[in-house]
């Protein structure tokens, strides 16, 4: 069976997806939970899911779209989630990927660290919106068919969320 | 996008730099997806066998309760038609009232047993109705008297009921209506034969014949 316009089946649009959009999903989570085994996680569920939603895509959006929407889902009930990992585990897991993770060479640096902390503390409805808008620089109207919200509640949600980071960024002498 | 716009945008390019998926999470996904699904007559089974094992749990348990149940004979089903046949003989009524030297009055209540009943363990007891704006309702605090010997069929005795009736606030309670009420056994001392029986009384003239006098 055929996906879409290329006649890819199933599996190969599963490819396609690791391939083009694997790494920035997982960016992307990391960025909204500051937890890079739970964004590990939280990507390969993602990709499973999308895999068995295939059927019921209806095309109304793109596929990087779509996957965003998922990711950003995902990464909200992640946090909702009140599991025995979170309370007991969660504090050993940051220390052993801080220890261990090559990808932690690259963000050993304060200030952008400082910026993800603050960044992973906001409320979810601002932390979407300013990650789709400053790291995936998509328009409002993008992040409008991301998040299915209205246009103007994501004008709002930027302003509001753009000042509350940098309120708190200043209350904690970032530099940069 | 200002200054800050920009150095925000910057710093989380910056922070996820090099991270990306390895090569053992993009297998992880193809093996998930390769995995045989679970058939739905496996999923059946097990349903199945939960729900056996539910069942059979269930009626371990409820067993002996339902065998309990039986031999309490009678408990707990609903009282025979007859029961209070005849009980309109027995009457609650207050014959006097009189304010004693302390500040607290006593009432004198007549109880009445004009029934072919044996009346055992009874407690006797009498409340003040609230007030209300468009009338009045019984009144949750009672004064009870235990009569601490059985009622003869016929008998009638006098039980004097002494209230601090200066606890009460006139706005909220009306003196003047008296609610009497007895709960006791009917002729046999079992769970079953409880009864309970309620009248009002009224001081208020041409309300009621049952105006008491106040002494």
């Amino acid at each position: 069976m055929q996906y879409d316009e290329e006649g890819l089946d199933k599996k190969e649009l599963l490819e396609s997806f690791i391939h083009d959009y694997g790494d920035e999903l997982k960016r992307i989570a990391y960025l909204y939970l500051n937890d890079l085994s739970e964004s590990e996680d939280i990507v390969q569920e993602v990709l499973i899911k999308s895999y068995h939603q295939l059927d019921n895509f209806r095309h109304d959006s793109t596929y990087k779209t779509w996957l965003i929407r998922m990711t950003i889902n995902q990464c909200k009930d992640y946090t909702k989630r009140w599991s025995i990992r979170n309370i007991f585990y969660r504090k050993e897991l940051e220390e052993v990927q801080d220890q261990n993770l090559i990808e932690n060479i690259y963000i050993e640096q304060e200030s952008s660290y400082e910026m993800s902390q603050q960044l992973a503390k906001l409320p979810p409805k601002y932390k979407e919106v300013l990650i789709l808008y400053y790291y995936q620089e998509l328009t409002m109207k993008e992040i409008s068919e991301v998040l299915q919200i209205n246009h103007n509640t994501v004008k709002s949600r930027l302003l509001r969320g753009k000042k509350v980071l940098k309120d708190k960024l200043e209350r904690s002498d970032w530099n940069g | 996008m200002d200054e800050f716009d920009r150095r925000i945008s910057k710093e989380m390019k910056r922070r996820v730099k090099g991270i990306s998926m390895t090569e053992q999470e993009k297998q992880q996904v193809y093996r998930e997806i390769s995995r045989p699904p679970v058939t739905n007559k496996k999923r059946n089974i097990v349903i199945w066998t939960v729900a056996t094992a539910a069942a059979a749990l269930f009626l371990l348990l409820a067993l002996p309760l339902l065998q309990e149940s039986k031999t309490e004979t009678g408990l707990g089903s609903p009282l025979p038609e007859d029961f209070y046949e005849g009980m309109e003989g027995l009457q609650l009524r207050v014959l006097s009232e009189k304010e004693l030297e302390n500040g607290e009055t006593e009432y004198m209540i007549e109880v009445n047993n004009a029934t072919n009943r044996l009346i055992r363990e009874a407690m006797l007891y009498m409340s003040f109705d609230i007030k209300l704006e468009n009338g009045r309702a019984g009144n949750q605090f009672k004064q009870p008297w235990r009569l601490g010997h059985d009622l003869e069929a016929g008998q009638k005795i006098e039980v004097p009921m002494v209230v601090d009736t200066r606890l009460f606030d006139s706005n909220q309670i009306d003196r003047n209506y008296i609610t009497l009420e007895l709960i006791g056994y009917l002729d046999e001392l079992e769970p079953r034969k409880i009864f309970h029986v309620g009248q009002g009384n009224s001081n208020v003239e041409g309300e009621s014949d049952r105006q008491w006098k106040k002494l």
